[in-house]
């Protein structure tokens, strides 16, 4: 597996405040990386700092390339899409696909107005005038019709219809299966994002709070739905979170609680939002 | 074709009114000198007047050397001002409509993005503004062919030649403007990525920094160095010997001003780089 992503002990600090703190992790071709977090919680920084577009303190490689020193030449496998609309609203399709076809070596024209062909999507049409679904639309069949490596998605469908939505996952499934790519996704809407994911990083106020794969997070958490009778016992077990039903309660625990809380009620698998709430709350 | 002719493409696309006005005043003055030329019998009642002030009084025999000046002159000073309104403009506009995101995506380095501003700014620009020159010098040309003897007294002698030389020596004279705007032009670039106001800043910074050298520091030197640097494109435009104005100005002033932009550069680049102004960066390469 090639590695394409590979941070260490990056941090940013604006003036007194640090946003990251000394964050560190590996993508390879294959993984789809969540990265989770309140607002303020250190996401859009370490974006801004795997895209080159902040200078930091630590080490980042993206395709083997320096973000910030190497940019240039690093743009040519690595994209971005962010729920802030950043392509240039004045131009139209065809001169946003006619300019990226003279600067980026990779991108390939015909391709990239192929894809638009099955949407509603016309080339003389402004950019200001397409809806925000069609823009980000646009903007993904701008990046799949180059031979992007690393594709980094802050927020993508915020603001977008259930449509949308669908269509938008589903051309990026197709993408991320033709080759050797990787995928960073944040994203507040967890449960959308969950079955694409293989690794998850949560961010908490700029720290590290929860980083693996999939299987390996959701073998360190269980949820027992209990009795309220068995409150004192779980309560003795930690639990990271709790929501109280008719009759009995949900506890989040942690695994090496497993084997006590079978015999108080029925074990549940936890979804990745479970977690992050809870995680997230901890502490709060 | 290079990205660079792509990305100037691009420029072109989003500043419309360097094409716009240039060709919205020549057919302006086309629509007027027409309306003169073909109505011979007002020739006899036309006059010219000019007024002036301070500095330009050395160079006034330009104006005396007919339409032609003057229309150099007004492409000149139009090829200027669009210059500098799309240096104070392009970085800004990218930075406040959102688009900044998009063109660092692009494998295009900082340094390719500002040498192709800066190449739009001081050479594609006066090369649009003289077409404005162009195509008013082969009007008169066509007109002088086919009117009258009121008409050449007032256009004097001219050829196709004529034409061809005067475009040439315009075109000479805007890049030694732009040769004398092109540390302020760093200036802007540096400016403009992190206020949104910034001719007014360099405005009004120059002034300051003018009036506290005079008035508290009691130092003329910094100010006479302002006032020349600031004069030399007006007065490059209307003197008849432009290279004479930078032996006016002096090497000393014109390295100093080429040092400051060397600086400005690097500044403006160090800011695209890292989003911010990083002063360790900025000398660490």
């Amino acid at each position: 597996m090639t590695t394409l992503v590979r941070a260490a002990n990056v941090s940013k600090q604006y003036q007194s405040e640090v946003a990251v703190k000394d964050i560190s992790f590996e993508l390879q071709a294959g993984q789809v990386l969540g990265l989770l977090g309140h607002n303020g919680a250190g996401k859009s920084s370490l974006i801004g700092a795997l895209l080159g577009s902040l200078s930091y303190q630590g080490e980042i490689q993206v395709c083997g390339l320096n973000p910030v020193n190497q940019r240039a030449e690093l743009m040519q496998h690595l994209a971005y899409i962010s729920d802030v609309n950043v392509l240039p609203q004045w131009m139209t399709v065809a001169q946003i696909l006619r300019y990226t076809s003279g600067v980026h070596p990779s991108f390939d024209i015909n391709k990239a107005k192929q894809l638009l062909s099955s949407t509603q999507i016309a080339q003389r049409t402004k950019i200001s005038s397409l809806s925000k679904g069609m823009k980000v639309q646009l903007h993904l069949s701008i990046i799949i019709a180059t031979d992007t490596k690393v594709l980094i998605l802050d927020e993508p469908t915020l603001g977008l219809d259930l449509i949308y939505r669908d269509t938008f996952y589903r051309h990026l499934i197709e993408w991320f299966h033709d080759g050797e790519r990787a995928l960073i996704i944040a994203s507040h809407e967890v449960n959308e994002i969950e079955h694409l994911l293989t690794d998850v990083l949560m961010l908490k106020q700029g720290e590290t709070v929860l980083q693996g794969d999939m299987d390996s997070i959701h073998a360190q958490y269980f949820i027992v739905d209990a009795q309220h009778q068995h409150e004192a016992i779980i309560q003795q077990m930690s639990p990271l979170a709790s929501k109280a039903g008719l009759g009995s309660t949900k506890w989040l625990l942690e695994s090496q609680y497993r084997s006590q809380a079978e015999s108080l009620g029925e074990i549940i698998n936890p979804t990745l939002q479970d977690i992050f709430i809870a995680i997230q709350k901890e502490g709060a | 074709m290079h990205p660079s002719l792509f990305m100037l493409e691009k420029e072109l696309l989003e500043h419309k009114i360097v094409t716009r006005l240039p060709l919205f005043l020549l057919l302006t003055g086309l629509f007027i000198l027409g309306s003169i030329v073909l109505n011979t019998d007002s020739l006899n009642n036309i006059s010219l007047q000019f007024n002036y002030q301070g500095e330009l009084a050395p160079n006034t025999a330009d104006f005396t050397q007919g339409l032609s000046s003057i229309i150099s002159f007004g492409a000149g000073a139009v090829s200027l001002l669009l210059s500098i309104l799309y240096l104070a403009k392009t970085f800004r506009k990218e930075r406040q409509e959102g688009s900044l995101m998009f063109w660092r995506s692009m494998p295009v380095s900082d340094a390719m993005t500002h040498a192709v501003k800066l190449a739009f700014a001081l050479i594609l620009i006066p090369l649009i503004c003289s077409l404005l020159v162009l195509s008013a010098e082969l009007f008169l040309w066509f007109v002088s062919l086919t009117n009258s003897h009121d008409v050449m007294q007032l256009l004097g002698e001219t050829s196709l030649l004529c034409v061809l030389l005067n475009w040439l020596m315009f075109v000479a004279k805007m890049l030694l403007v732009s040769l004398a705007v092109l540390p302020v032009a760093c200036l802007l670039l540096a400016v403009s990525q992190v206020i949104n106001s910034p001719l007014l800043v360099v405005v009004i910074g120059a002034y300051t920094v003018k009036l506290l050298s005079s008035y508290v520091f009691a130092f003329e030197g910094v100010a006479t160095f302002i006032r020349a640097i600031s004069a030399m494109p007006i007065s490059l435009l209307t003197a008849s010997q432009p290279l004479a104005v930078f032996a006016q100005v002096g090497w000393f002033y014109f390295l100093l001003a080429y040092l400051l932009g060397a600086l400005c550069l690097m500044v403006s680049l160090s800011i695209r780089k890292h989003g911010e102004l990083d002063i360790r960066a900025l000398f660490s390469r």
